[in-house]
């Protein structure tokens, strides 16, 4: 079982720094197969497109302002997309557990693992945030266009850099105060 | 007896926002103290200043030392909001880490995993996140990684907002066999009586009275201007 999700995690990982240099249909058939990968694991297509929402919110606006400057092209959306999928999906099946076991103290590969579970759990942190934050916002705002919807959302993104900060506060007092982190 | 954490003219402020005015106190060695305070009093914030994560006037003692990396490592804190104790795939995984971290063998640190979740009611979550448990379930999980550590001095922050009846029992008869020094913040009269021997009382950032944990849940007249009850 093990072995099996390793191999899984590590062609995932392989194809999401792969797809950092792929061009055209390359990264496109790349990208197809990330999607995939992830809908397979998340349980669904709409489960991918939700978790995807807040990062093709920022995609947006970037290819805005490349816009605004002449120079707008499909390839830098479509291939953080991929990496995005494709680390999600080695990010949720790597058994993190034998890992840790494995790159034990004193091995030097043990903060390298827990730097990795680290970004793993803020990410996961950050997608509640914005499910709440999101959420909060739904229940107070009557629509989702119009009146006081703009600025509720500029409110909506405050709230989630302070709760994003409080966390990983709390998150680094807790590791070092559990001897994990220096 | 041995002083174990002494606080000498604490005081404390969120930029312009005083929060804790001139805190005396101390904990012996085996003792258990409760501090008792109504919401915004500022018994969160003084657990953090003891905890050396925030800094500020006065001293701060804990076993001798400044609060830092290495007098921390003999003291077991639960936040009062303890999601993020908790960050690994599984709980069984949660409560490992230290240990291996300590040094010692992954078959042992499995096996001590695996019975403090026993022995917190949650053996059937040892396979879950800590994600998707309960904030009751998280709450009790916290306080097992908390007493894995095998801590001299065990902070709880809070340890019964979001139990139910059942767990504030079992955790009571838990806080009353662990043998270690604890120090308990609450506003639960009732629970805080059972499980310390001595309460100091904060309001509004000043320690207003301290005495044994009896006389001062029954004394109407404190409590009433503290708004504890
Ligand atoms: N990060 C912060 N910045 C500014 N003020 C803060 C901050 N954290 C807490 N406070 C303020 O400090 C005061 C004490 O807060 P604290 O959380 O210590 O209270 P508490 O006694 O733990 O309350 P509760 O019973 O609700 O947990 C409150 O008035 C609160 O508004
Ligand atoms: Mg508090």
């Amino acid at each position: 079982m093990g072995t099996a999700r390793t191999f899984v995690a590590v062609a995932a990982l392989g194809a999401a720094v792969a797809a950092l240099w792929l061009h055209g249909p390359a990264l496109l058939i790349t990208a197809v197969a990330g999607f995939a990968a992830h809908s397979l694991r998340s349980g669904g297509v709409r489960r991918t497109l939700r978790d995807s929402f807040p990062l093709a919110m920022f995609l947006g606006f970037i290819a805005v302002l490349q816009l605004a400057s002449g120079s707008a092209g499909w390839e830098l959306p479509l291939r953080a997309l991929a990496v995005f999928w494709l680390a999600a999906v080695a990010f949720g099946v790597l058994p993190w557990n034998q890992l840790v076991v494995l790159a034990r103290p004193p091995s030097p590969f043990f903060s390298v693992v827990l730097f990795l579970l680290f970004l793993r759990h803020f990410a996961l942190v950050l997608r509640d945030e914005v499910r709440r934050v999101l959420q909060a916002r739904r229940l107070c705002v009557r629509y989702r266009f119009g009146a006081g919807s703009f600025r509720s959302l500029v409110w909506a993104v405050v709230a989630l850099f302070r709760r994003a900060l409080v966390r990983a506060e709390r998150f680094y007092a807790a590791q070092w105060l559990g001897g994990i982190v220096p | 007896m041995k002083t174990i954490l002494d606080v000498d003219g604490l005081s404390f402020a969120y930029g312009r926002k005083q929060v804790l005015v001139n805190i005396n106190f101390s904990v012996s060695e085996g003792e258990s103290l409760g501090l008792l305070g109504a919401n915004g009093a500022g018994k969160s914030t003084l657990l953090w200043c003891l905890l050396g994560l925030l800094r500020g006037e006065g001293s701060v003692r804990v076993f001798g030392e400044r609060p830092g990396a290495s007098a921390c490592r003999r003291v077991g804190v639960v936040f009062q909001n303890p999601e993020d104790q908790l960050f690994m795939p599984t709980l069984a995984g949660d409560l490992t880490l230290p240990q291996l971290n300590r040094g010692i063998a992954p078959e042992q640190a499995r096996a001590g995993a695996v019975e403090a979740l026993g022995s917190a009611g949650l053996a059937a979550c040892a396979g879950e996140p800590a994600m998707h448990l309960s904030l009751g379930q998280r709450k009790r999980a916290a306080i097992a990684l908390a007493l894995i550590q095998r801590p001299e001095l065990l902070i709880l922050d809070e340890p019964t907002s979001e139990l139910d009846g059942g767990s504030v029992r079992h955790l009571v008869d838990l806080l009353r066999r662990l043998p270690v020094s604890k120090l308990i913040t609450s506003h639960q009269l009732e629970f805080l009586a059972k499980v310390t021997s001595r309460i100091v009382v904060l309001h509004e950032g000043r320690i207003v009275a301290e005495g044994p944990a009896e006389a001062i849940v029954s004394n109407q007249e404190l409590l009433l201007r503290c708004g504890l009850i």
